[in-house]
């Protein structure tokens, strides 16, 4: 398996999302990766488990925005908009933070946020969190302010 | 390296402070310059003075913010324990670009997931990126391919 950076990692698993082929989720994941989601206090152990989720989405899972696309890691930074930090997290060579915009299938757009390990190019633990859009508050008006952070 | 203790001492006394609810202590650790968004809402705090206005305009207080019952600081070599009665799931970064994660309880009761990308300047906090994500039941749907974390990988 050849190296291959975050950055290039996540693009691969973007398309992969993108174009639902689930069947090349094995060049992205390792066959013990394991994903949780402290959210709901779920964890997906291997590969297979990974894929059903995918496969079984209600609506298919969304739509990511590969314009959006953040991952920091390694030598890599990435800020391809002004507005947005990118992290690179710690815990050795092959560890990862990324943020995506992604659309859900009844329309809703969400920031999927990642931290991740790679091992030979493909991701052995995932931390995932959700973050759903929400309108600013009229009370914090006065001190921020507004714009499209993506 | 010593700079990389020194970064994640300056984020581990700053979480600690906002923890705290110790304004004065996070403004002393935030640059000239600082700049918090939320990206989900699109609102972009620009400045120490804002930044704490909107601390100290936060509707009903910011008392109950944090989970006081739990101690958790979970990963690997760079990620470490706070005190006894600190709130945090993750911390991880070197250089000057770190990630921390804190559970958040509302006085709804509701339980929240904060993170927060932080970029350091000067010994200091320049920016911070942060997202809020809320817990929720794991669907029915997928019941077959999970299994459960554990409480205290989840900050418990």
């Amino acid at each position: 398996m050849p190296e291959r950076g975050g950055r290039e990692f996540a693009e691969t698993w973007v398309e992969i999302l993108s174009s639902r082929r689930y069947d090349r989720l094995s060049e992205v994941i390792h066959p013990d990766c394991v994903h949780e989601y402290p959210q709901s206090g779920e964890r997906f152990v291997g590969l297979a488990n990974i894929r059903a989720i995918f496969e079984n989405y209600p609506g298919g899972v969304g739509v990511q925005d590969q314009a959006s696309l953040r991952v920091a890691g390694d030598n890599e930074r990435w800020a391809m908009a002004p507005n947005f930090t990118v992290i690179r997290t710690t815990g050795g060579a092959g560890s990862y933070t990324s943020a995506i915009r992604a659309r859900y299938p009844d329309g809703s757009d969400w920031f999927v946020l990642s931290m991740f390990e790679l091992v030979d190019g493909r991701m052995t633990h995932g931390t995932l969190y959700f973050a759903p859009m929400f309108e600013a508050p009229e009370w914090r008006r006065p001190y921020a302010e507004r714009g499209d952070m993506t | 390296m010593a700079a990389d203790q020194n970064s994640r001492d300056l984020v581990a006394r700053y979480v600690r402070a906002l923890h705290e609810r110790d304004l004065d202590t996070i403004q002393s650790l935030q640059h000239a310059d600082f700049v918090e968004d939320y990206p989900q809402s699109g609102e972009r705090i620009r400045g120490r003075r804002d930044w704490r206005a909107i601390y100290e305009n936060y509707p009903g207080g910011l008392v109950g913010v944090a989970d006081v019952s739990k101690d958790r600081v979970i990963g690997g070599e760079d990620r470490w324990l706070m005190g006894p009665t600190f709130t945090m799931v993750r911390l991880s970064g070197e250089g000057d670009m770190h990630t921390a994660i804190l559970k958040l309880r509302y006085p709804d009761e509701s339980e929240w997931y904060m993170v927060s990308f932080m970029e350091l300047r000067d010994g200091l906090v320049l920016k911070a990126t942060t997202f809020f994500a809320e817990t929720f039941e794991p669907p029915e749907w997928r019941a077959q391919w999970i299994e459960p974390m554990p409480d205290e990988a989840r900050g418990g």
